[in-house]
């Protein structure tokens, strides 16, 4: 089986950041999806949301 | 390039262990999947070492270095490792953000007092240790060529996170003795209040007969 050039030297095309678009299209999938309930379920941060998360948590002084 | 293939795949467990530990620790269970993208791009580049070296037939084969397969191996090796580098960072600040907040939502609802008479190194050297780990993790991800970092710079921060886990640890363990601190205190601050206002109570007493005392002479 000969593999194609273009698909060999090619990067692998993976979403640079995770938004509420990708948690949607996560989410209609759960069915015909088999890995990770959490990541099937929507149960992953945005890169947003991580952002903020622990922006907020590294400005939180300790008590 | 052997080396390189014993790194990367010593940065993969030690980057499964703090997952594994993350969705533990996770407070709202959620997962962080960024590093998993970095995963996938790392495996593209295994495959394509696999590819060359087991002689697959590629379209084209003189083409973007192919000719000489050892260059082209040894440059995707590189890239996998770079990958898996930047992986293992992502979990590393995901771990050290989910410890901080544990050991904040723990301690937060202990006052001042009943900490320092149970657990009075939280003040001298944990709490000091944690702020100076949070700041280096995160100061070294936001670093861009996290990628091309040493393997030693790596193991150094597995050591930081073996002792923030400590920390978080030690934090969980005082929690008995900062609970029966803080029941010691509020009894003897009681007592305090009673024998206060006990003596107060005898004081105006005694007052009182005496008042009366003098008033019936």
């Amino acid at each position: 089986m000969k593999i194609r050039h273009d698909v060999f030297t090619r990067e692998l095309p993976v979403p640079e950041v995770i938004t509420e678009k990708t948690k949607d299209a996560t989410r209609k999938n759960a069915l015909r999806f088999r890995g990770s309930v959490r990541i099937s379920t929507g149960r992953f941060f945005t890169t947003k949301e991580y952002e903020e998360r622990r922006r907020r948590i590294l400005n939180t002084p300790l008590p | 390039m052997e080396e390189k293939r014993k790194e990367t795949a010593e940065l993969y467990f030690q980057y499964k262990r703090l997952v594994i530990a993350c969705e533990e620790l996770s407070v709202d269970f959620n997962a962080f999947v960024q590093p998993v993208m970095e995963l996938s791009r790392a495996f593209d580049h295994l495959m394509r070492i696999e590819a060359v070296d087991k002689r697959l037939e590629i379209d084209y084969p003189n083409h973007d270095g192919l000719d000489d397969p050892a260059a082209y191996a040894y440059g995707q090796e590189k890239a996998a490792h770079s990958h898996m580098l930047r992986a293992f960072f992502d979990a590393a600040d995901w771990f050290s953000i989910e410890i901080r907040e544990r050991i904040i939502t723990s301690m937060q609802v202990y006052p001042y007092e009943f900490v320092k008479a149970a657990f009075p190194e939280y003040y001298s050297e944990v709490r000091t240790d944690v702020e100076a780990i949070n700041r280096e993790i995160a100061g070294l991800r936001e670093k861009k060529d996290v990628g091309n970092m040493p393997l030693k710079e790596a193991e150094r921060y597995v050591d930081l996170i073996t002792r923030l886990n400590n920390h978080l640890a030690d934090v969980n363990n005082r929690i008995p003795a900062i609970e029966e601190a803080g029941d010691r205190i509020k009894k003897d601050n009681s007592l305090a209040r009673v024998k206060k206002y006990g003596m107060a109570a005898i004081i105006a007493i005694i007052s009182g007969v005496i008042g009366w005392l003098i008033k019936g002479w």
